[in-house]
């Protein structure tokens, strides 16, 4: 193996996501279509795919699939044209590339939020620049629906502690986690 | 279809040293003819591809969850990679461990914050640490070898706006109303 390139580009997690739903698309086309050996069953290797692949897929899809991300709303609120549209409308200040991959993942709405992505924000950019800036963002990306999300986030936190409980009640050690 | 099948089979959720977390094939740029191998029989082809894979970049903000809180720090794990770790001295100042709770504290001033498990937390990559898996050779009696993770992320919740989201993102409720 050799690596000829690395970090060639980076890609928004809207991008490895639409790869991702992409790519199960095609192999769910693959099944649907694949030919029946004699016996009439469809050929395990036709159908398998690797399964270090398909758990790490489905993690990932779930990881962008949950609140907050903006990959958790329903419909999609990207779409190809997106990117090219935000990129297009911050054309006039000067921001990096990474800044925008942050806007686009994380989808800030408040200043505070806008704070965490850009780096010495005050110093770069004046009050009136700071609001344009977010009203872009919600006019391109759309805004979440902030008490859904924030009922999202805390259902699933309930959940998830509920089965730390669960799993304390059996008599089982709560995960240990290695540093 | 079979040179992806392979590819993902050999990398797909995989950490590259120095690159990061492979995830799967993004595309093929070119691949030989196929070379039947010597001795096996089995065909070879070189293939040139670009590969997605986890890495975020230095000062990357992200979404993730506290897995659990020890006095040193808090892990924090995201569905498909569990080796955040935040330090102590990188939370906001003033916190500390709770023990009984078992969860870090911040000690701000509208009261007691709680880092608890399971929240959902915004953080600031700034580290990345890389231990070479390799094989370390036969066990010997008396030496421990301590296992470490092959990609290991630090990262910082102690600027205002990072730890759980809930803390920020809930006072502005009102006003995203009016606007939707």
């Amino acid at each position: 193996m050799k690596i000829l390139e690395a970090q060639s580009a980076t890609l928004t997690n809207y991008e490895v996501y639409t790869h991702l739903v992409d790519q199960g698309n095609r192999y769910s086309d693959i099944r649907k279509y694949a030919e029946k050996d004699k016996t009439g069953k469809i050929p395990e290797n036709v159908v398998r795919r690797p399964g270090n692949l398909w758990t790490l897929r489905k993690e990932l899809l779930e990881y962008f699939r949950e609140a907050p991300s903006p990959l958790a709303c329903q419909p999609i609120p990207y779409n190809d044209e997106t990117i090219r549209t935000l990129l297009k409308e911050l054309r006039r200040w000067e921001i990096t590339k990474g800044e925008v991959i942050m806007m686009l993942n994380l989808r800030p709405t408040t200043l505070e939020n806008l704070n965490t992505i850009f780096q010495e924000m005050e110093t770069r950019f004046g009050e009136e620049d700071q609001t344009e800036i977010l009203d872009v963002i919600t006019r391109v990306l759309g805004t979440p629906d902030g008490e859904a999300e924030r009922q999202a986030m805390a259902d699933v936190t309930e959940v998830l502690k509920q089965q730390a409980e669960d799993l304390k009640a059996q008599g089982g050690q709560q995960p240990q986690e290695q540093v | 279809m079979a040179i992806e099948d392979n590819i993902n089979l050999k990398y797909s959720n995989k950490v590259i040293q120095k690159i990061g977390l492979c995830v799967c094939l993004y595309d093929l740029l070119s691949a030989s003819d196929g070379l039947i191998g010597h001795g096996t029989g089995l065909i070879n082809v070189n293939v040139e591809f670009r590969m997605i894979v986890f890495r975020p970049f230095k000062n990357e903000v992200m979404f993730g969850r506290i897995s659990s809180s020890r006095p040193e720090g808090i892990n924090i794990r995201t569905k498909f990679f569990n080796e955040i770790w935040v330090p102590l001295e990188k939370l906001p100042a003033g916190t500390y461990f709770d023990t009984t709770e078992g969860s870090m504290v911040w000690e701000a001033e509208g009261g007691m914050m709680y880092f608890d498990n399971h929240e959902t937390v915004r953080f600031r990559v700034e580290e990345e640490e890389w231990n070479d898996a390799a094989p370390v050779g036969p066990k010997r009696e008396g030496v421990e070898v301590e296992r470490k993770s092959p990609y290991k992320l630090v990262v910082s919740m102690e600027e205002p706006g990072m730890g759980p989201c809930l803390w920020w993102d809930g006072d502005v409720g009102g006003e995203m109303e009016v606007d939707g």
